[in-house]
């Protein structure tokens, strides 16, 4: 309850200083805004446990980069109290804009379903008939259980499916690494060596399920944490895997792996290499392109 | 805990966004409009880290929230080296002088 | 080092260092100090004596290894190759012991002195091999190979000793070369001065070294081929000679006319040899072998010679002339399926010459005939025959030395040469024609030389009429006579040219005998040189006795052949008489010549008080050549020349040739001709005397003025003094026709063609005009409306790129903003796929969430 109540502190927070660095007139007034809006993101990011991310953002941006823009502020300032003002009509055209924009955003992010692709990776698309008839009958199943279930799945098209060998144990198909470590639950006793063949159902293509109706169908194929597992723990200390991600190799995952023989997930150190590369680069250009010049003279 | 999910980080992410991009279109100084930028980095910085989060990502959201946080920190540079080419030009830092290449 | 491979070493030096000479001397413009430097002359000098000795030398060991069968009547028996003309030597046995009694002891002393070369006899004919294979294309060779025998030793030795002389004599002549400013009196220039150039001695020797060594390479060739292209290397050779002082008009026309005339004969040459090389399948004049490369094999040894280092490999091919005759030296004549005459080829044991499937291999009498006068006509060019004679008075524009040099020893010499080298190649008609035309010759030259008065002209037209007799000679079988004749009067004409280039010299350039007499007391040595010359080409000697100059004995030769001929084929009685009448008249113009220029008193006071005797190094030669003008052919035909000559005469040329089948005239032999011998002896000495003495009454005595003779005889004077009005003819022959022609086929051009360029000009340019017009209108129009639309389309496009950085950031937000007001209206809930919407009637706002925290 905690986290839920910092959350929305830093995200007013964040919020306020990006509404105040757009609202202000004065550059230094911005500067100090973007602080306090950036601090806000920082915290945010303590909050979604990376921890790492979070101090690089107070390191970096409130400690670096701020400091430079106010540099600039300051090495460009032609008067103590430079405004430059903008029409306002501009002003609202552009306020205007923002709203329709941060909508379109909001509306986006509200009505998509973010969930919603991650159901076949939890082992929903194919199951025995007989784990689906267990579930059909199951006791205390309300109408709109059943509903789903019949709506969901249909018979199985294919004859020769029989011929196949035995489907994966049950539903709980544990094809997502990411999902492996988080099921533990025991094959359903109707296994599907015992069923006649021919009687294995699938998902309807023509019946798309939203997150909440995955959510409801794992649940009644006794598979409730399989579908939601995150990929990050719940807690911070990713200082130890970025850091060796950053060297290349990928323990987080490689040691979760299923199947041994599956490939060794590379790291990032050639990302890293050609960031390195890159800031130099950037060092020397704009040491070159900083450094005093002989005044244009104004044409006009 | 409800309503804390990934929906609410995105919406953090969209507010910011769209204040960088806000301040990018008003300022007429060319150190707000890098201010603006780095909103709009931050937006989607707030984006990456929600991902890795809420979803399979996982780490790699991270890392790419650092090198953009480093990306940033070298456009800073940049860019300030070019404000301060434009202010040797043009002895002002208002970017709506610097139109020399309108049509 | 006197082993017969040397010979050829010998030759090759002597052929190779005027070259050499040429070489370096072309370029003392360079390398020499400035135009007074007379190094060029020196070693041009150096090359062509050195090349003299080497010549010598050669003709020296030739000697020693045919034991001087050529001179001692004794050894020739076994070393011949099978002719027959031991008669000729059998009959003068008994005036052996007198031509060695003419100074030859001395020689022959030395072939004594080397016994054991005398044993071997290694040199039983001709010397023939391949210097260097050029190409070779299927069984056609190109090689430059050379042909030894007598012949070309004596031909060698006497080129290069009268070039010698005439370097020596040129190295004094051409002095006035010698300077910086060389003044030409006869070219004006537009302003009323003469012309001024720099001296150009040193190309004068260049020249002269590149002549001879283009005659010796002529002389020594041993394939047609190689003749060939020497023969135009002397004419290339002759051009820039007698061009030499190019600015005058005359001399560049000269040295056109000689070498376009030259041309004419060489048309008939190339004819000749192709048809020979289609026939023959060679190009080589003897045997040698095809499987050996390089330098040495010297067919004419024998196998088994004792300095032969490697085994003489058998000859495999038959050089031309052995394919031709026999080794009795008679055509094989044969009439083929179609009774056509036909001449069978042989190989050199006299068997037929197969080809590969078997077959005789054969040539059409008749196109032996049409080779044969192919290559005459070459030689009527070369040597300014008949019709072709009117170059070579004109080549009289060349400096006198080129004269001597062009008259004597080279360039006309090659003609006789080359005819006489190729006599088996000709069959009797073509033998007739050489005759009649070396008469026809003879003749119109003598007659014209009596009227001529230009000192060279006299001197040139006495060249064309004693080529004439060699012709002749050769031409009625007299092949040793007309070769006699060319060595004996290559020695007379230089001497005579040269004396007439001191006269120039002493006279300052002064050419019209009416000018002169009574010289002989300014210019003794010039005199008398001359007049040993005079005496020798008039052939006078004493009736009785052996003493003679050498123009009497050669001439001697030729008209007892000519009378042999006469006897023998009665028909062709001209062949005689010409020759006869043409003596007296040479006799008489020569001596006229003399009488003329030294004798009497002087005509032209002014040429006569400035005129003076030439410097020693221009009248040494002379003496010298006057010596060996009088007794070079001492002995007669027992003497060591004609006897060297006919060493490697032709087999069965002085047989009594039997007709042949096609033939109708008969060829005499030795014998025939020897009982004519003294009888032509005497007409011909009779003749000479006869014209002597006319010419001392007209012109020594004053008997007749031959100014009230011209005006009697006007009308015949100005006929001579036109040359027969050849020049005339040949322009109303030839240059007229070609004008006419070109005249119409410049109406042609203007009339026809010109009107079908200018109509097709026309139409060009119409279709051009239409063609104008659509590319304007359409083309154009098209690409401009394009260009123009977009330019439009682009500047209405530019109100939008205001510059404002800021603009275009509200411009990206508006797009985005309403990019997806555009999708969300065609793609309603972000969906992607047309799932049906009614299946789905949960919000997704309600949908309780799943529990995500651990806590």
């Amino acid at each position: 309850m905690n986290g839920a109540a910092l959350f929305w502190f830093f995200a007013a927070v964040t919020c306020a200083g990006a509404v105040a660095v757009v609202v202000s007139q004065n550059v230094v007034r911005m500067a100090v805004w973007l602080i306090v809006a950036l601090g806000g993101a920082a915290g945010l990011f303590f909050q979604l446990s990376a921890d790492f991310v979070g101090a690089t953002q107070l390191l970096i941006y409130v400690g670096g980069t701020i400091v430079l823009l106010i540099f600039g502020v300051m090495l460009t300032a032609s008067g103590p109290y430079l405004r430059i003002k903008t029409s306002p009509g501009e002003g609202f055209l552009a306020a205007g804009v923002g709203l329709l924009f941060v909508l379109v955003l909001m509306s986006t992010v509200l009505t998509i379903d973010w969930n919603a692709g991650r159901l076949k990776l939890a082992g929903l698309g194919k199951v025995s008939a007989d784990a689906y008839e267990t579930a059909l009958h199951k006791e205390g199943l309300s109408e709109s259980d059943r509903t789903l279930l019949e709506q969901a799945y249909q018979p199985s098209a294919k004859a020769d499916h029989a011929a196949e060998p035995a489907p994966k144990s049950g539903p709980a198909v544990a094809e997502n690494p990411e999902a492996a470590d988080s099921h533990g639950s025991a094959p359903k006793p109707g296994d599907v060596h015992s069923v006649p063949a021919a009687l294995a159902y699938e998902l309807n293509p023509g019946r798309r399920l939203t997150s909440a109706e995955a959510a409801r169908l794992a649940a009644l194929f006794g598979q409730e944490k399989a579908v939601v597992a995150s990929a990050m723990p719940a807690q911070g200390d990713t200082i130890r895997p970025l850091g060796l991600a950053l060297a290349g190799l990928r323990p987080d995952r490689d040691l979760n792996k299923v199947h041994a023989k599956a490939a060794t997930t590379p790291g990032y150190l050639l990302p890293f290499e050609i960031v390195s590369v890159h800031l130099l680069v950037v060092l020397i250009g704009a040491a070159y392109l900083a450094r005093t010049k002989r005044r244009r003279v104004e044409a006009s | 805990m409800a309503g804390v999910d990934l929906t609410a980080y995105l919406l953090v992410g969209a507010v910011l966004f769209v204040c960088g991009i806000v301040c990018m279109a008003t300022k007429r100084n060319g150190i707000g409009v890098l201010m603006g930028v780095e909103l709009v980095l931050n937006g989607a910085n707030v984006n990456f880290v929600a991902f890795s989060r809420y979803t399979s990502l996982g780490l790699d959201g991270q890392m790419m929230s650092l090198f953009v946080i480093v990306l940033a920190a070298a456009e800073a540079a940049i860019a300030l080296a070019i404000a301060l080419n434009f202010y040797n030009n043009h002895q002002t830092i208002d970017v709506d002088r610097g139109s020399e290449l309108q049509g | 080092m006197f082993s017969p491979t040397a010979i050829p070493k010998f030759l090759a030096v002597a052929w190779l260092l005027p070259l050499l000479g040429f070489a370096v001397e072309i370029f003392a413009g360079r390398w020499q100090r400035d135009r007074k430097d007379r190094t060029a002359a020196g070693l041009a000098v150096a090359c062509i004596a050195t090349g003299f000795v080497c010549s010598a030398l050669a003709l020296f060991t030739w000697g020693i290894h045919t034991g001087w069968a050529a001179l001692a009547p004794s050894a020739h028996g076994e070393g011949h190759h099978g002719e027959s003309h031991s008669a000729a030597h059998d009959a003068g046995h008994d005036e052996h012991a007198k031509a060695d009694d003419h100074g030859h002891d001395a020689e022959h002393a030395k072939a004594e002195s080397n016994d054991e070369a005398h044993a071997d006899h290694a040199i039983t004919g001709p010397l023939t091999g391949t210097f260097y294979t050029l190409a070779r294309f299927g069984s056609l060779q190109l090689s430059i190979d050379f042909y030894i025998d007598s012949l070309t030793l004596v031909m060698f030795t006497m080129v290069t000793f009268i070039a010698t002389c005439i370097h020596l004599f040129a190295t004094g002549y051409m002095s006035e070369e010698l300077t910086d400013d060389y003044v030409d009196h006869q070219v004006h220039t537009r302003n009323g001065g003469h012309f001024h150039r720099p001296g150009r001695f040193y190309r004068f020797f260049a020249f002269l070294s590149l002549f001879c060594f283009s005659m010796l390479g002529l002389v020594i060739a041993g394939n047609i081929f190689m003749v060939f292209v020497f023969w135009e290397l002397v004419g290339v050779c002759s051009y820039f000679l007698i061009g030499f002082y190019v600015e005058r008009k005359s001399a560049s026309t000269a040295a056109n006319k000689a070498f376009i005339m030259n041309r004419v004969g060489d048309f008939g040459f190339l004819i000749g040899l192709m048809v020979l090389w289609t026939y023959f399948g060679t190009f080589s004049f003897g045997a040698y072998n095809p499987e050996a490369t390089g330098y040495g094999i010297a067919s004419g040894l024998k196998v088994e010679a004792p300095h032969e280092g490697e085994e003489a490999a058998p000859t495999v091919a038959t050089g031309l002339f052995g394919m031709a005759r026999g080794s009795d030296g008679q055509l094989r004549i044969d009439q083929d399926v179609d009774g056509v005459a036909t001449v069978v080829m042989t190989q050199a044991d006299d068997t037929d010459l197969l080809d590969a499937e078997g077959n005789h291999r054969m040539i059409p009498y008749v196109l032996l005939t049409i080779a044969g006068l192919g290559i005459f006509a070459g030689c009527i060019g070369k040597s300014a025959q008949f019709p072709l004679q009117t170059w070579l008075p004109d080549a009289m524009e060349g400096p006198t030395p080129v004269s001597a040099l062009v008259h004597s020893a080279t360039m006309v010499a090659a003609g006789v040469y080359l005819a006489a080298r190729f006599y088996p190649m000709f069959t009797h008609e073509v033998l007739l024609t050489i005759a009649y035309i070396g008469c026809i010759t003879a003749f119109v030259a003598a007659t014209i030389a009596i009227v001529a008065t230009d000192i060279k002209k006299v001197l040139a037209y006495s060249t064309i009429s004693q080529l004439g007799y060699m012709m002749l000679g050769i031409g009625v079988g007299g092949w040793g006579a007309g070769l006699f004749h060319l060595i004996t009067h290559a020695f007379f004409k230089s001497l005579m040219f040269l004396a007439s280039g001191s006269v120039i010299y002493g006279c300052h350039h002064e050419q019209e005998m009416p000018k002169m007499g009574g010289l002989w007391r300014k210019m003794p040595i010039t005199a008398f040189t001359m007049l040993a010359g005079v005496i020798a080409i008039a052939g006078l000697a004493i009736p009785g006795t052996p003493i003679a100059f050498s123009g009497f004995h050669s001439k001697d030769a030729i008209v007892a052949n000519a009378l042999a001929f006469t006897y023998a084929n009665p028909s062709h009685f001209l062949l005689f008489v010409v020759p006869l009448v043409t003596a007296g008249i040479t006799a008489f113009y020569m001596f006229r010549l003399w009488f003329y220029t030294f004798a009497g008193k002087p005509r032209d006071h002014h040429v006569y008080d400035h005129c003076h005797e030439s410097p020693r190094v221009m009248t040494t030669p002379l003496i010298v050549l006057a010596v060996l003008a009088a007794g070079c052919a001492i002995g007669g035909e027992e003497g060591p020349l004609y006897k060297l000559i006919t060493f490697s005469q032709p087999a069965g040329v002085d047989a009594m040739d039997p007709p042949p089948a096609v033939a109708q005239t008969t060829l005499p032999g030795h014998e025939a001709v020897h009982a004519v011998h003294s009888q032509a002896g005497m007409y011909a000495l009779i003749a000479a005397f006869l014209g002597t003495g006319i010419a001392w009454l007209v012109y020594g005595k004053g008997v007749l003025d031959p100014a009230d003779v011209k005006r009697q005889l006007s009308s015949l004077h100005t006929f001579l003094s036109e040359k027969w009005q050849f020049d005339t003819l040949y322009d109303v022959m030839f240059v007229r026709p070609v004008h006419v022609v070109s005249s119409w086929c410049t109406a042609f051009d203007r009339v026809v063609i010109d009107g079908f360029l200018h109509f097709l000009s026309r139409l060009t340019i119409k279709v051009a005009h239409v063609d104008r017009r659509f590319d304007e209108g359409v083309v154009d129009g098209f690409v401009n409306l394009m260009a123009d639309s977009t330019y439009s389309v682009g500047r209405s496009f530019r109100v939008l790129q205001t510059g404002k950085l800021r603009q275009y950031v509200m411009f990206i937000a508006v797009s985005v903003v309403f990019l997806f007001v555009l999708v969300f209206a065609f793609f309603p809930r972000g969906s992607s796929t047309s799932a049906p919407e009614a299946d789905v009637k949960v919000s997704s706002r309600v949908v309780p969430r799943p529990e995500v925290n651990r806590d």
